[in-house]
């Protein structure tokens, strides 16, 4: 089990400290987490239904609350960063400050190594009722991954979509017209809950995109149950906004600590919403 | 055989006292019988030398027992006997005027032909005989008690057979005259065993017998019988009911038959039964769902097959409120995880139910949603008893014991056994052991027993969740069909019809081995290791019932990849479980009408328990029964406190009506409303008297054995007349019975003396 080390202050609202993780945490890149060796398998060999011969019982898995993040095949790998492609952006910092935080502000109590990587047509993501996937416009779903976020959100998974601006939306535009043909992609009220689940975030569109982002008004777009912009959201879109920008850099003292503040506000509410609504 | 010998029939000999009435004294009769005695020893002691020493002491000894037999005789023996002077004394013939009574009776014709031809207006031998000695009067006895002159009164149409207000009105009319024993002719069904045992004190106190004479055969064949079955009182509209209705035949077996469910003429379910054994009792599982709100009447049946003894028996009726009520759940969650939003969003769209959620988020930062106002849970988990028992039932998710004061603890107890809400435990880290609620005033509550705390994350593990035999027969394992996604692959060995082998494995983290004495187990949960954990329990906690479901992440019945998304399992297992958390939840007012059918034109008794909004009981309230018949005619009726018990008030009203009459009881203390509730009585015939209508041998042998009175058949009822001149009871005269000549005296002693002589000559005495 991985530990990250603790003793970094926090200052985030109610924060005091939180464990941030330095560059020490080693993840193969595109792979599921390694098995946790300090805990048996199940003696139940036989699950009592299988999906493609798998048992769906995730590796690891302790019921803690766990980020996970989507990961996919880019269809223009020349624009990566790093090998894994553009789910990969801000990965694994972002990934690793947010269960930080959530650890610290909430009483959810993830694992600091609470985060995973699993792609959308893996049937262990079923096992985790939040995902978070990034850089929308260069996803090209296959049948499969359609149907399976289709079955996710049907079923009541919640999904964040982040760091993705400009051209990137007729892409989130068609797979959401795929995944959800009969609901709408709408804006996201000021006055929602999920800008008050945790924190109350007064203004949305007033937090500034990150400076590698460029000048941009984030817009907050969003799946509503039964296309109604006040009821329940089903999944969130940060449009023209890059929070894990923020998140990653958290760490770097590089950029101003009330802004990145603002910034994991968002995180902890989506989480806590998509957790009580 | 007995009176051949004996001279008297045993009952002489039982109620009579033994006695000598010899004139001599007994020294003079003793020592001439040891002179006898002796004589006779020292005559075979001479007897010579053919004689040995054995057949000299056999020889004396039947000699010895000769004299014996004749110096009884000539002691006089004599039983005394209280002998009932004739003419003076009453006899109360009490007859059953139910509809059982038209049943057939063990040999031919009718139970009623019998009552008819021996107590009607014509006459009979056994009238005569009775009528010679005694004073006779007769009663009628069903739902009520009258007098009659004759049988031919009787209607046999009583729904009902009270025979402890026969005994009671009949003992009670006779009391001024002098009572000689009560006569009771019935073939003992429906009556109420424990109500009987309370008639027979006063009148084992005033030692008046009752004598019983049994009618009908002891088994019905052929015969199917719907026994009895439970429903609960109130349903939410739209809840699924599971009943184990159970049925008895005999004659039928290994025969399958349809068990019907309606709800007047409307279909709700059809069961097949396949019969076992002669008189063995099968359990039919019937369920369905009452959509309909108000009382209702649900009928189960077995349409008749061909050549049954009694064909009414195979229907019962139960009366059922279905409501349609806003249930308000108060759901405490101690932190946020996915079990919040996956329950709400199974009970999404139903109106019968009002979660309230209390979501902690952080350490006293709450997120309140679905409340009714601003001020509602504004600080937090209630704090006083009005604000928490304002809600039906109670969901305390992964909540540490020490998060609540001493004071909230004891309210949360008080919540169930005294507001008699329900409350519900949810599994997580912070639950039971885990949660350190050993020693608190909730352990007490909680139908499992805690064991040592473990470390959440070491004991977390898989389950396997199946329900128990107990859990099969309750609505929360009525989940429905599995559906499948299209990759989804069935192990072959398991049963796809059967909804809960498929469902994914849970997980949990409280290792809960055992339950508290009384509750019931209604899931279970194997683990890897192949320890048996209990996942669903509960129990009944004073007014209330406490639930315990320990395990984390039940969501993952909605959301695992092997679940179709049209997979209604997780949704079905919450709106059950939480709509079972409400059922006949205690209103702070609350009627409850002694019987639930009765006849037109009888009284009900009510009562009615009144308590404020801390459900503490309230004496001084203005409480009014309001009841409305199946016309629409409204009548009122005051219902007074009872003195003896805080908080009860009692009343009675008259129903009518053929038909359905609602009791509204509204309760006020000056001008404040205490509350209100409504209980239903169906005003109609009852075919309850056709249900177990064999003869009840036992209750009425042990009605007269108690009393010291005899028991009867219609074959041995002839000894009757005879029982009843010494019963002692009545005007009585002392009566002297010689003994002496009994014939049993004369064969002894012929036969002793024949013995002695026939072994003399055996021994060549002779």
């Amino acid at each position: 089990m991985r530990r990250l080390p603790a003793g970094v202050t926090w200052p985030i609202g109610l924060a005091a400290a939180a464990a941030v993780g330095s560059a020490s945490a080693v993840l193969a890149l595109g792979a599921p987490r390694a098995q946790d060796a300090s805990r048996p398998r199940s003696t139940f060999d036989r699950p009592p239904v299988t999906i493609r011969g798998a048992a769906v019982e995730p590796d690891g898995y302790d019921g803690t609350f766990e980020f996970v993040r989507v990961r996919f095949g880019s269809a223009n790998l020349s624009f990566t960063r790093r090998m894994g492609g553009e789910w990969a952006h801000d990965y694994p910092r972002a990934d690793r400050e947010i269960i930080a935080v959530l650890n610290e502000v909430t009483n959810m109590r993830p694992r600091p190594d609470g985060y995973r990587v699993l792609r959308m047509d893996d049937p262990e993501i079923f096992n985790f009722p939040v995902i978070y996937l990034v850089e929308i416009g260069f996803w090209r779903p296959s049948e499969v991954e359609v149907t399976a976020l289709r079955d996710y959100i049907r079923k009541g998974g919640f999904l964040i979509v982040d760091d993705f601006r400009g051209g990137q939306l007729p892409n989130l535009m068609r797979i959401m017209n795929q995944v959800a043909p009969g609901l709408e992609v709408l804006e996201v009220p000021d006055d929602h809950l999920v800008f008050d689940s945790f924190f109350r975030i007064e203004e949305p569109r007033s937090l500034p995109t990150h400076p590698v982002y460029g000048q941009l008004s984030p817009v907050y777009l969003g799946l509503f149950e039964d296309n109604d912009p006040n009821g329940r959201l089903l999944a969130i879109f940060n449009y023209d906004n890059d929070l894990a920008e923020w998140w990653e850099t958290f760490s770097t003292g590089y950029y101003p600590i009330d802004i990145t503040n603002e910034a994991f506000k968002f995180g902890v509410n989506y989480i806590v919403y998509a957790h009580t609504h | 055989m007995f009176e051949f010998l004996f001279k008297y029939r045993p009952v002489l000999f039982r109620e009579g006292e033994f006695t000598f009435l010899t004139p001599w004294p007994v020294g003079v009769l003793l020592a001439a019988g040891l002179v006898l005695a002796a004589v006779a020893v020292v005559t075979y002691r001479g007897a010579g030398r053919k004689t040995s020493a054995v057949d000299r002491g056999i020889l004396s000894g039947l000699r010895l027992t000769a004299l014996a037999v004749l110096l009884f005789a000539l002691l006089q023996p004599t039983l005394v006997l209280d002998s009932v002077v004739e003419q003076r004394n009453f006899v109360g013939v009490l007859l059953d005027d139910s509809r059982s009574m038209t049943l057939p009776a063990e040999t031919d014709g009718t139970r009623a032909d019998f009552v008819r031809s021996t107590f009607g207006a014509e006459g009979s031998d056994l009238v005569d005989d009775l009528g010679e000695r005694f004073s006779l009067r007769y009663f009628r006895f069903g739902s009520e008690v009258s007098r009659v002159e004759s049988a031919d009164a009787l209607g046999f149409d009583a729904t009902r057979t009270d025979v402890t207000s026969a005994l009671d009105r009949a003992r009670e009319g006779l009391s001024s005259v002098p009572l000689s024993g009560l006569v009771v002719v019935s073939d003992g069904a429906g009556n109420d065993g424990a109500a009987v045992e309370e008639a027979l004190v006063p009148l084992q106190a005033a030692s008046i017998p009752v004598y019983t004479i049994a009618l009908g055969a002891e088994t019905l064949e052929p015969d199917i019988q719907v026994d009895r079955v439970e429903l609960p009182r109130t349903v939410l509209r739209g809840s699924d009911i599971v009943v184990d209705v159970p049925v008895t035949q005999r004659g039928f077996d290994r025969r399958t038959v349809t068990l019907i469910v309606e709800d007047g003429p409307r279909r709700l379910a059809e069961v097949p039964v396949e019969f076992e054994g002669d008189g063995e009792t099968v359990l039919a599982r019937a369920r369905f769902t009452l959509d309909e709100t108000g009382p209702r009447s649900v009928r189960f049946r077995i349409p008749p097959e061909e050549g049954e003894a009694v064909a009414r028996n195979n229907a019962r009726e139960l009366l059922l409120e279905v409501r349609d009520d806003n249930e308000k759940i108060l759901f405490f969650e101690g932190e946020p995880r996915p079990e919040v939003r996956f329950l709400r969003r199974a009970i999404w769209g139903d109106d019968n139910l009002q979660v309230v959620l209390l979501q902690r988020t952080a350490d006293a930062k709450y997120i309140r949603i679905d409340v009714d106002d601003g001020e509602e849970l504004q600080t937090g988990f209630p704090r006083s008893r009005e604000e928490l028992f304002r809600y039906r039932a109670v969901v305390l998710g992964t909540v540490e014991a020490s998060y609540f004061t001493p004071d909230q603890l004891d309210m949360l107890a008080d919540f169930v056994s005294v507001r008699g809400g329900g409350l519900l435990l949810l599994g997580g880290r912070r639950s039971f052991s885990e949660g350190g609620f050993q020693g608190t005033a909730l352990e007490d509550v909680m139908p499992v027993v805690l064991g040592p705390p473990e470390d959440p994350r070491e004991a977390f593990t898989q389950v396997r969740v199946q329900p128990t035999p107990a859990g099969r027969a309750h609505p929360v394992s009525n989940i429905g069909e599995a559906i499948f996604p299209p990759e989804a692959v069935v192990r072959e060995d398991l049963d796809p019809e059967d909804p809960w082998s498929t469902l994914p494995y849970l997980h949990t983290r409280n290792r809960i081995l055992e339950t508290k004495p009384g509750a019931t187990t209604l899931l279970s949960g194997e683990t890897p290791d192949g320890t048996e954990r209990v996942v669903l329990a509960s129990h009944r906690y004073g007014r209330g019932k406490a639930i315990a479901f320990a395990v984390d992440d039940s969501w993952t019945w909605q959301m695992h990849a092997t679940v179709g998304v049209e997979d209604q399992r997780h949704e079905r297992f919450w709106s059950q479980l939480l709509r079972w958390l409400v059922e006949d939840v205690a209103q702070p007012v609350r009627v409850t009408p002694e019987r639930e059918r009765v006849e037109a034109g009888e009284t009900v008794p009510i009562v009615a328990e009144v308590l404020d909004s801390a459900y503490i009981e309230v004496n001084a309230a203005n409480v009014m029964a309001t009841v409305t018949s199946p016309s629409g005619l409204v009548t009122e009726q005051p219902l007074a406190w009872t003195i003896e018990e805080d908080g009860v008030y009692r009343g009675a009203v008259d129903l009518n009506e053929p038909g359905v009459h609602t009791i509204e009881v509204r309760a006020a203390q000056a001008d404040e409303e205490l509350g209100s509730s409504a209980a239903f009585v169906q005003v109609g015939a009852s075919d309850e008297e056709y249900f177990d209508a064999s003869r009840r041998t036992a209750s009425l042998r042990r009605l007269a054995e108690v009393t010291g009175g005899r028991f009867y058949t219609p074959e041995t009822v002839d000894q009757l007349p005879e029982d009843l001149r010494f019963t002692g009871a009545g005007v009585t005269l002392r009566e002297e019975r010689d003994l002496w000549d009994m014939p049993i005296v004369l064969i002894l002693l012929l036969g002793l003396i024949g013995a002695e002589w026939g072994y003399r000559r055996l021994r060549g005495m002779i």
